[in-house]
């Protein structure tokens, strides 16, 4: 499904990713782990298309596309999913207006039917109730004034109601206390099935603990330095990330 | 228009020309001045930029240019301060103690030793500058040298002591590279002296030099005062500047600050206290001319009695001059039935990557936190001095120079008498 | 001096001379005279006060210079070109069919959703003026005046209620107050007089209902609307979509009076042509608009969505008379490629405990100029007013620009006055997100701009706030690329 080579990315002339390769097939989940300022987001960023990102050299495929082709709505309308790891507030916008908008944004460009507002109404009660969200949610300006924890599960109902191929989630754990973070975590195995692939960005290992990943990777210094299953994920919780650290100087 | 009695000026200006007669240029260019301003009279209040501000007044009485006095009664130099001093608008060698050094030079225009030509391009653009360049009586280079960091602060002190007198100053303020130094403006006056003070502070910061400029107006209750600073502001310097207000019958300030190359910062921060008939008019312009400069601007007034204050706050961001931010606040608090104040803080924006706010305020003192007071047992008299105090206070917050500041806070509960209460309030 | 003695004797002169020649034809002439306004007045047969009021203008307006203050650009309007009178507009004066109108102008049509007999007639074809509307205009205006309520256009009101229209016309906007307000005093062709009488609430959104029939008001419009104690009146100006017209300058003027305890809530949703995206042509709006609360407890709202005309300068503002009486003024200006617009508003408190709010909301992209001004003056009078301003502009582009010029008189110790602006660019970020949830940019960009303006749109009454909505999108399709 998705087919990254060779990656190379820099912002502003300073290099951060540094030759990625990474292979994910339909239905697998996949971690990346690592330490601040490792490229995590910068990865999710130009997976997602946000523009300020220089691809010096390296390859995207996307479902058989070169996905640098595409824009960032059509990643979207072609099912790629980024949930941002400081959802952005729009005042004014109100977060069901957004919602629909994207939703039949997205079965326009498919050639789908486009849902009205009372279908939409229904099929959003019934994600916000599975979410254990309060119905007032939809009502509210996208994210303004939502608090930290608000903001994330708001990404994981436009997640759920965009029902995406490819869902990339952006430190979507962070700053989560544990019932929110087994809500998310809820919304991602509720959507998991073998066409759908997630990439998981975290910096901790206890995101992992609600959804098991088929593959760790660990992203340090712009590239992929170890892959392993679930249990590399265990290993890193055990050490911390000081062993990374002490390998780059090595290797510098 | 408002007209000026020809004869009278054509014989001040003939005085002061006959002071710069070593320097032909000037008196060139003092002649030029005085043509056009009695071309132009000085602006009526249809004049947008005088909207608020009527100098008709000034035109009332016939002041003269007078010769310093022999000594300044009321008034006591700091001792142990680096200090230049000009009375009725001549340099006073005697009362100065700075001196020049490796890192500090100065000249004055009266004194037949300058060797280096000022910048007067700009003294006909506004009419403050063509009165004080037509009538202008004396002059300071000050040049902070490259590298040169000037702990103690630099006062020049501009003492007015002659009824009906006038003074007519134009300075230049220059760091060079890498240089950083506190100057502090005083303008003091005797009594309730009827006078008229011009002064024109041009400041040049070089790249990477650090000012703190200090500008205390103190002058008598009913002195006309009418300023201009304009400071330029090269590469990555900074400019931080604090303004008082405390004196005059009428006082206008052109303040304009050019952030010319990437980098430059300013801060201005000011305080009026007006009281009795005081009319204080506070006019600031930031100019971001280039991309990544910012400026922050805090100005706040307190109102009372029959007086009133303006404030025309302008910020402009020119075309191009993208990664602006800048911030602007006026905050007032009008004390009386009989006071008022007029604020326009503006933006003029041709750029879009920019955050720029501005905000302005008219109120009074928090009733809850006067409320809250008289709760813990505090009476209302008190209570009130304690806000207006709090409010103004505010302003010196930004003054690391702990004397300075001290004899700031002394200076505002003078204004706002309550130099008895100051062992609670401070 | 001179200059005035001067110019009262040419004036003598032509008082002396009178107007003699009688022209048939349905247009008078361009260039203005005396003698060209006694024709207008004759023309409309109008009663003997309206010609003196007409006259009395004109001849202040001779005294006076064109103002230059605003923060716009121009080419000097010649006043003598101009053609003070038509007849209503004959068929074969305009376009004969769609086909010759702007392909831009019916796109936009086309997305507002406009029946196509109604886009023949905002473009200006001519046709034959039987609509449904007209019938159901009929039916209303029956019940209306059932109610007491006069409807009407200002010729009408000067015939059937000059009683009215003389007690009140000019009394919030003097003939005198400025250049184009002048203008319009003397040489105004036509308008809406608005009379609700006490107690009486109106029980429709005025002018709804006659959008089509009202269209054909001329260059020089002039508005009065009066509510009498303890009524209550919404009137819409205007309509969504842009309409062509050949005329280059509009100069309208608008007088609201509101007694004890009377409301006038006033909308006006303006998209005149603004030109080409070279910035040919367009309108140039210079519009006069001001409310006064006369009465204690009175309220005057103005809110208007401003996306159209070349050039827009317009406060519209509130005089606070009456104790407890409130002013409002809600706005959103749009600019767009060539477009300039100087606009604001001036809540001028009197009364005690009066209070105002302003909320403007400036965009502006391509090459457009967009400002704000406004006054808040609290008078010695005014005890315990309040104000309150937000003035926020959006950038798009960088080589437009925004600014802001507000000016705030205090004499009362008791007012609390608070004013807040921003300035700055549409959030990249805030695209971005969108872009991410499948959202094309332009839907993304009107989607974050009608956020921006919600504040202002949500006091539009429903049916025109969706219009307006859409037409804030069309007037920045394309601006962020």
């Amino acid at each position: 499904m998705l087919e990254i080579n060779d990656l190379h990315v820099s912002v502003e002339d300073k290099q951060i990713l540094n030759g990625i390769n990474l292979t994910v097939n339909p239905g697998e989940v996949h971690a990346i782990m690592g330490p601040n300022g490792s490229g995590k987001s910068t990865l999710s960023n130009v997976l997602a298309g946000r523009s300020g990102y220089d691809t010096t050299t390296g390859r995207i495929q996307y479902q058989q596309q070169d996905l640098f082709e595409l824009s960032p709505e059509e990643r979207a309308h072609q099912g790629i999913f980024l949930a941002f790891q400081y959802p952005v507030e729009i005042p004014g916008v109100n977060n069901i207006y957004l919602l629909k908008a994207a939703v039949n944004a997205k079965r326009k460009a498919n050639d789908e039917q486009e849902v009205d507002a009372y279908e939409f109404l229904e099929l959003a009660k019934d994600k916000i109730k599975k979410l254990g969200i309060d119905k007032s949610f939809l009502y509210r300006d996208v994210n303004a004034g939502f608090s930290g924890g608000e903001k994330k599960r708001n990404e994981i109902l436009q997640m759920m109601l965009l029902e995406p191929t490819l869902g990339i989630l952006d430190e979507t754990d962070s700053g989560l206390d544990i019932d929110a973070l087994k809500i998310v975590a809820g919304g991602v195995n509720q959507l998991r099935n073998k066409d759908r692939s997630f990439i998981l960005i975290t910096h901790y290992q206890r995101l992992l603990d609600y959804i098991k990943p088929d593959f760790v990777h660990v992203l340090a210094n712009g590239k992929i330095i170890k892959s392993g299953d679930y249990s590399l994920a265990l290993e890193l919780e055990k050490t911390g990330y000081g062993w990374i650290e002490k390998m780059e100087k090595v290797s510098q | 228009m408002i007209a000026l009695n020809e004869s009278h000026y054509r014989e001040q200006a003939h005085l002061a020309q006959a002071k710069q007669e070593s320097l032909p240029w000037l008196m060139t260019l003092q002649q030029e001045a005085l043509e056009q301003l009695l071309a132009q009279g000085l602006p009526n209040t249809r004049v947008e930029d005088w909207k608020y501000t009527n100098l008709k007044p000034l035109t009332k009485k016939l002041f003269t240019i007078q010769p310093a006095s022999e000594q300044l009664s009321n008034i006591t130099l700091p001792a142990n301060a680096q200090t230049l001093v000009f009375n009725n608008g001549h340099f006073q060698q005697s009362l100065s103690s700075l001196e020049n050094t490796k890192s500090i030079s100065y000249h004055v225009l009266s004194q037949d030793t300058l060797d280096i030509k000022p910048d007067f391009t700009h003294e006909l653009d506004d009419i403050v500058a063509t009165l004080n360049t037509a009538l202008l009586t004396d002059g300071l280079i000050l040049t902070i040298k490259e590298n040169s960091i000037i702990d103690t602060p630099i006062h020049i002190y501009h003492i007015n002591t002659a009824e009906q007198g006038m003074s007519h100053l134009n300075h230049h303020i220059i760091l060079e590279k890498n240089s950083e130094a506190t100057i502090v403006e005083h303008h003091l006056g005797d009594n309730d002296n009827n006078y008229l003070s011009t002064i024109i502070t041009n400041v040049h910061c070089f790249d990477n030099a650090k000012l703190k400029h200090y500008k205390i107006q103190c002058e008598s209750m009913q002195a006309y005062h009418l300023a201009s600073v304009r400071s330029r502001l090269r590469r990555d310097s900074q400019l931080q500047q604090f303004k008082f207000d405390f004196g005059s019958r009428l006082a206008r300030t052109n303040n304009s600050v050019s952030l010319e190359q990437t980098g430059a910062y300013c801060q201005l921060s000011g305080l009026y206290i007006t009281r009795k008939q005081q009319h204080i008019d506070n006019h600031t312009m930031i100019d971001h001319q280039v991309a990544n400069t910012n400026s922050d601007e805090f100005y706040k007034g307190i109102i009372d009695d029959r007086s009133r204050a303006v404030f025309n706050g302008s910020v402009i961001v020119r075309k191009d001059a993208q990664k602006i931010n800048a911030c602007q606040s006026n905050k007032n608090l009008l004390l009386s039935e009989h006071a008022e104040i007029d604020t326009k803080p503006q933006l003029e924006i041709y750029a879009d990557d920019v955050k720029c706010t501005h905000g302005a305020t008219v109120g009074q003192l928090d009733e809850d936190a006067l409320f809250f007071l008289s709760t813990r047992g505090i009476d209302k008299e008190t209570a009130r001095n304690v806000l207006t105090f709090g409010f103004a206070k505010d302003i010196l917050q930004s003054i690391s120079h702990e004397e300075l500041r001290l004899n700031l806070e002394q200076l505002i509960l003078a204004q706002l008498h309550l130099e008895h209460e100051q062992q609670e309030l401070l | 001096m001179n200059e005035n003695k001067q110019l009262d004797k040419l004036l003598q002169q032509d008082y002396e001379h009178g107007f003699i020649t009688d022209i048939e034809s349905d247009t008078i002439p361009p260039g203005l005279s005396e003698a060209v306004v006694r024709e207008i007045s004759k023309r409309k047969n109008e009663p003997e006060f309206m010609l003196e009021w007409r006259l009395k203008a004109f001849r202040h307006w001779q005294t006076m210079i064109e103002p230059k203050w605003a923060h716009v650009h121009y080419p000097p309007i010649d006043f003598q070109e101009i053609s003070y009178f038509s007849a209503p507009k004959n068929a074969s004066d305009g376009p004969q069919s769609l086909d010759e109108i702007d392909p831009e102008l019916l796109k936009t049509y086309e997305k507002l959703g406009i029946p196509l007999r109604e886009q023949e007639m905002l473009a200006g074809v001519a046709v034959d003026a039987v609509f449904d509307s007209v019938s159901v205009a009929t039916t209303f205006k029956s019940k209306l005046k059932e109610m007491g309520i006069i409807f009407c256009s200002f010729s009408e009101a000067l015939q059937e209620h000059p009683a009215l229209v003389q007690k009140y016309l000019g009394t919030v906007v003097p003939y005198t107050d400025n250049f184009y307000a002048s203008l319009n005093a003397a040489v105004f062709s036509d308008g809406s007089f608005c009379y609700i009488p006490e107690g009486v609430r109106c029980p429709m959104e005025l002018s709804t209902y006659f959008r089509i029939n009202a269209m054909s008001t001329g260059q020089f419009e002039r508005t009065l609307i009066i509510a009498e104690p303890g009524s209550y009146v919404s009137y819409l100006e205007g309509c969504t979509a842009p309409m062509r017209d050949e005329n280059q300058l509009h100069a309208a003027v608008v007088e609201l009076i509101a007694f004890d305890n009377a409301q006038i809530k006033y909308s006006t949703v303006q998209n005149w042509y603004p030109g080409d995206k070279e910035g040919k042509g367009g309108i140039y709006n210079f519009v006069t608009k001001r409310g006064a609360c006369r009465g204690v407890n009175s309220k005057i709202s103005w809110t208007q969505v401003e996306t159209g005309s070349a050039i827009t300068w317009k406060y519209p503002s509130v005089i606070l008379e009456g104790d407890n009486s409130i002013g409002e003024f809600y706005s959103v200006a749009l600019t767009n490629n060539y477009q300039q617009a100087d606009t604001g508003t001036k809540m001028i408190h009197l009364g005690k405990n009066t209070k105002s709010t302003i909320i403007s909301k400036g965009i502006s992209a391509g090459f457009a100029e967009n400002a704000y001004r406004g006054l808040v003056r609290i008078a010695k009078s005014a005890e315990n007013a309040r104000n309150y301003t937000q003035c926020d502009s959006l950038l798009m582009g960088d080589t437009c620009g925004a600014h802001t010029f507000p000016y705030i008189e205090t004499k009362n110790p008791t007012a609390q006055v608070e004013h807040e602006a921003t300035t700055s660019k549409i959030s990249e970020e805030q695209l971005f997100y969108l872009q991410q949830r499948g959202i094309e940019t332009d839907d993304a960009v009107s989607m974050v701009v009608n956020g921006f303006c919600k504040q202002v749109m949500k006091q539009l009454p429903m049916e025109f706030a969706v219009e307006a909505q859409k037409l804030l999108g069309i007037s920045l399709e394309g601006s962020v690329g």
